[in-house]
């Protein structure tokens, strides 16, 4: 029997993705036996990808004008490391040109500044993103076949909707710790194994993910909080998953090198 | 919490029944908001009424009448563009079509409505502009009038039902989303992109 571990990367494609994106991830899902989603994965997806989500419905909300959205997002992107927010815009800004025809002279004459291009716009947008942080967040559990490892001190709130979404609590209770550290730190020979698989390329994530493995290795009395359980990213997904699954994520190049120190797989959909 | 309030009203052999479904309100919790409204009418006879005729002049606002007043264009011009399909050709169907967006383009005017109106009508824009000229199937027609017909009779629907009509028409093999949103997912710190 196959079985596929599905990471968070493909989970934000199959839920918050909708079109060819979503189709190749949910394909991909179909195509094993049987499919699992830890529900690491959803924490991830809430912290990361769907609160980018409600981060530009919220600006688009509450400035109520495309153009001042664009504004404010340049601003954040002149900061070091933000290229792929840069890119994102310069998509956004070019698409834009296009939706433009949404309004029209006349509309304007006839409806007034509601009409105007860019509040039409900022509106299109932000309506867009509601549909899309509502359906995607419904969907989370239902991409595949089961949904493993639940997590006691992580509690799934539900996104409050209004003018602005609310995500609500993102992170863990770790208190004493993680609930998947007495898992973690009985096996120090596979996270040893982990460690040494990290490059060392010098990125900010893989020096993270490094320490927290030292420290889950040679600390093994400290309790694992909620920001080291953060820094472990990727080496969960190689930990926990099953012995002979695929680790089924778009980011092959981080999660390959985990899942063999292990004996596991990591694929792409596509 | 949540709370429903039902009223119902006779008059006429017309029974009039609102279910008002209140919340808190997520930023002043002492506050109350209410998340969605259905109202339903049976007339004497049994028959649904038309909500148009729900609210007389002096309680409802021209925008809901005209936006009201659009919707039933749109459904003609999308009746007249499965008609196209089945008996003058595709040319015809588009054109229908075509006369509908322009019709939608204005209806997104009436977003004031609500969100639930809004998510709505501004993924029925999506669908057809980003059909990038290509004609509708039959099937998709349907869709969208599907859609149509959910807004016409129930013009305060609730962002959650909105969304689940949005999901409809992807679907029902329409995009309607603004594609190029997608890119925000992955804007985490360039360090950490996955």
């Amino acid at each position: 029997m196959t079985t596929a571990f599905v990471d968070t990367t493909v989970l934000t494609d199959a839920v918050l993705k909708p079109g060819p994106r979503a189709r190749s991830a949910l394909n991909a899902i179909q195509t094993f036996d049987r499919s699992e989603l830890p529900v690491y994965a959803i924490k991830e997806f809430k912290a990361g990808p769907l609160s980018y989500y409600v981060w530009l419905h919220n600006k688009l909300s509450l400035t109520g004008s495309f153009r001042k959205t664009a504004e404010a997002i340049r601003r954040m992107a002149a900061t070091p490391r933000r290229n792929l927010l840069r890119t994102a815009l310069e998509a956004l800004e070019a698409a834009a040109n296009r939706r433009g025809q949404l309004s029209t002279g006349d509309l304007v004459q006839k409806y007034g500044a509601t009409a105007s291009v860019d509040r039409a716009l900022a509106d299109l947008y932000r309506l867009s993103l509601k549909s899309l942080v509502i359906g995607g967040w419904r969907k989370r559990r239902r991409v595949t076949s089961v949904v493993v490892q639940e997590l006691s001190c992580y509690e799934e709130e539900d996104p409050r909707v209004s003018t602005v979404i609310e995500l609500g609590k993102a992170k863990c209770n770790a208190a004493p710790e993680c609930s998947l550290a007495a898992a973690l730190k009985a096996k120090p020979e596979d996270l040893k194994k982990l460690r040494a698989a990290i490059p060392t390329g010098g990125r900010i994530e893989d020096a993270r993910r490094s320490q927290a493995l030292r420290q889950l290795i040679r600390r093994p009395g400290l309790p694992l909080d909620a920001k080291t359980c953060v820094h472990l990213g990727d080496a969960i997904f190689a930990f926990f998953a099953p012995a002979g699954s695929t680790i089924l994520t778009t980011n092959v190049r981080d999660h390959g090198p985990l899942a063999e120190s292990l004996g596991k797989t990591a694929r792409s959909p596509e | 919490m949540t709370h429903s309030d039902e009223t119902a009203i006779s008059s006429g052999g017309m029974t009039s029944s609102t279910l008002a479904t209140i919340v808190p309100d997520p930023h002043t919790p002492s506050m109350l908001t209410v998340q969605s409204i259905t109202t339903s009418v049976t007339g004497g006879s049994g028959g649904l009424v038309d909500m148009a005729d729900l609210y007389p002049d002096t309680q409802i606002s021209a925008g809901l009448r005209s936006a009201l007043a659009q919707l039933d264009d749109i459904d003609g011009l999308l009746v007249e563009g499965l008609g196209g399909l089945r008996d003058e050709g595709i040319i015809a169907s588009d054109d229908a079509v075509q006369r509908a967006q322009a019709v939608l383009r204005e209806l997104f005017c009436f977003r004031w409505l609500g969100d639930g109106f809004g998510q709505v009508i501004g993924a029925l824009n999506l669908s057809l502009s980003n059909q990038d000229g290509l004609p509708l199937t039959a099937e998709q027609i349907g869709v969208l009038r599907g859609r149509i017909r959910k807004v016409r009779e129930e013009p305060f629907l609730s962002d959650q039902t909105a969304a689940q009509e949005v999901e409809q028409l992807a679907e029902g093999g329409l995009n309607p989303f603004a594609t190029e949103l997608f890119a925000f997912a992955d804007v985490g710190d360039d360090d950490s992109v996955r």
